[in-house]
């Protein structure tokens, strides 16, 4: 089949419609996807006025007003820091709790153990709309509604089920020889996690970690439940209220631009790691 | 989950010196987790269950034991009832969608032979998940919007004026709703699919390879029914997205100036939103929105136990 090589892909041949079409309509697929960012960043550039008389036209000027205004007047600045903080310091207090369950989960079973793994895994299914009504009881008892504090909380546990999952599916793949041989010289278990498993497990770690940051960056919900003071929000909630404030005046060169300076983080790093990112989501395919 | 530890060996401690020198790790990693977990996250399921047999706004002293009155007073609130079936309408609707459009493009992304373009497409094909759903919701609208969107401007240009619709309007917001979670969705399934499809070995295609089978056939005869479990895996995991499913159809349907999603789009998740904490609630119903909530839970346990038992009756598959 492969004797040919090249020659091969050019050649067309009827049992092989299916194949044309459907590549036809990735094609569209994906030009959509990478359209729809580039107009947005283009339009983003634009004043409102120009957005009215066309959609599809460049902006005159390539000016940063409209950056400016939301980032400035609109507060939005607040809300990145906000959500950079809530979400770095989230992110590092899930992968601390998270990686040493995973690797007892995952390498030193216990009577019940399974059980445990188990229950993370019914975890991961949990709406969130099913318990954000008593938590938000129970944090409103210890004053941490409406606060940076009360979010990262919610989010790290929240986070917790599903980073442990991820992180038993790569502790599961590392083979245990290193480990075993470092047990018979007498290794405590701290020991073999920190100076062998650790280290093993970067790049999985990293990939969840990375997984982490991006899903709580774009979290909505919980920061619309628990956070109603503007100077605590965080980015999606900041955004959601500039629509609300500029679909009033009509600012769409403003709304364009928050969208930008929201997704571009996103983007930057999922593209950065994307890779990485991807390969963390696949490892525990095929493992049941 | 019966093959759960395959991929790993497994460490057996039989003797007891071994258990005891881990038994302060085991102790130390797991206890604090575990405990979060449960208040955090089990309890509260309970506390709902328990809320929502009484009656109550919240935040008052005044709660009063009704029984299932509550869950009575559900199956008559027809606002209620509609959004249940739309949330079925998302889960099916989308199920059948997703999964077919997500599999004809794993055929054509399998069968590329250069690595970085398959990483590549499905990285791009991924992106809509990893962006605020605030963001992609006001984009969707845009794009719809019937007086200046992008979709009727391009068919008004295209000369296909006669196919400009109010995308927004009550008739087409539905599909309108669908068509930005599908996009959203496609993106995701796609790299459990390819990456189950990459996982088949070679030599399975080779008779079929012989024999000239076409690629098409080789994927709908050999790949497919490989893949049953991924499948599988992924109607489960749309279940549960679905009925979670809330920033996107909160925003989308809201249209800006702090109006609520129209009824067409909701879910059981944004009516149990507006229920609890909704600005146009008069009183939070902190109750009846538990009973929403327990309601929602029901539902996608049913369902993901419906979908085990009907698809997978078969035996697992080994290759």
């Amino acid at each position: 089949m492969n004797i040919k090589g090249g020659r091969q892909i050019m050649e067309f041949k009827f049992s092989e419609i299916p194949k044309y079409l459907i590549n036809l309509f990735l094609i569209l697929w994906i030009g959509f996807t990478v359209f729809m960012f580039l107009w947005l960043i283009v339009s983003s550039f634009k004043s409102t006025r120009e957005i009215y008389m066309g959609v599809w036209t460049l902006p005159k000027t390539f000016g940063f007003d409209n950056y400016i205004r939301v980032l400035t007047d609109f507060g939005l600045l607040r809300f990145m820091l906000n959500s950079l903080i809530v979400v770095t310091v989230s992110t590092f207090l899930v992968l601390v709790l998270s990686a040493p369950i995973a690797y007892t989960l995952s390498k030193l079973r216990f009577p019940g153990s399974s059980y445990i793994s188990m229950s993370f895994i019914i975890g991961i299914g949990i709406p969130i709309q099913t318990i954000f009504i008593p938590l938000y009881i129970m944090i409103s008892k210890i004053s941490l509604t409406d606060s940076l504090v009360g979010l990262t909380i919610l989010y790290t546990v929240t986070s917790l089920p599903f980073t442990i999952y991820l992180l038993m599916g790569f502790f599961k793949t590392i083979p245990s020889t290193l480990e075993d041989a470092a047990r018979i010289d007498g290794a405590t278990a701290t020991q073999s996690f920190i100076k062998i498993m650790l280290p093993m497990a970067r790049s999985g770690i990293i990939s969840a970690g990375i997984f982490v940051f991006v899903m709580l960056w774009k979290e909505f919900l919980l920061a619309l439940v628990f956070i109603s003071t503007e100077s605590y929000s965080t980015i999606s909630l900041g955004l959601y209220s500039l629509i609300t404030k500029l679909t009033y005046t009509g600012d769409w060169g403003g709304l364009f631009a928050g969208v930008v300076l929201v997704i571009l983080p996103s983007i930057l790093f999922y593209g950065i790691l994307a890779r990485k990112f991807i390969a963390g989501l696949t490892v525990g395919i095929g493992k049941g | 989950m019966q093959n759960c530890n395959k991929g790993g060996k497994k460490v057996r401690y039989d003797s007891n010196i071994d258990r005891k020198r881990y038994k302060k790790f085991i102790l130390v990693s797991t206890i604090p987790v575990v405990s979060f977990y449960v208040i955090f996250m089990i309890y509260p399921i309970l506390q709902t269950l328990y809320y929502s047999l009484f009656r109550w706004s919240g935040f008052s002293r005044d709660m009063e034991y009704i029984g299932l009155r509550n869950y009575n007073q559900l199956m008559t609130d027809s606002m209620f009832l509609s959004t249940v079936w739309n949330s079925f309408k998302y889960v099916i609707f989308g199920a059948i969608i997703i999964i077919t459009i997500t599999l004809l493009f794993t055929y054509v992304i399998s069968n590329y032979k250069s690595k970085k373009l398959k990483d590549l497409v499905q990285m791009i094909l991924f992106v809509p998940n990893t962006i605020s759903p605030v963001a992609l919701a006001l984009l969707w609208g845009f794009i719809l919007n019937t007086r200046w969107g992008l979709l009727n401007g391009l068919l008004g240009r295209l000369g296909l004026d006669f196919l400009q619709r109010g995308w927004l309007g009550d008739q087409y917001i539905f599909g309108a709703a669908l068509s930005l979670l599908v996009w959203i969705h496609v993106g995701f399934f796609i790299i459990m699919y390819v990456a189950a499809a990459d996982r088949i070995p070679p030599s399975l295609y080779e008779s079929a390879q012989i024999d000239g089978a076409s690629s098409w056939k080789q994927f709908t005869k050999i790949t497919v029914p490989l893949m049953k479990d991924v499948i599988e895996t992924s109607m489960v995991l749309w279940t549960i997205f679905s009925f979670k499913i809330f920033g996107y159809l909160y925003v989308f349907g809201a249209g800006g100036a702090g109006a609520d999603a129209p009824v067409a789009v909701r879910n059981i998740s944004v009516q149990l939103f507006l229920t609890a904490f909704g600005k146009r609630t008069p009183i939070n119903r902190l109750a009846y929105a538990s009973a929403m909530a327990i309601v929602l839970l029901i539902l996608v346990a049913i369902l993901v136990y419906v979908i085990r038992k009907l698809i997978m009756s078969g035996e697992a598959i080994e290759y």
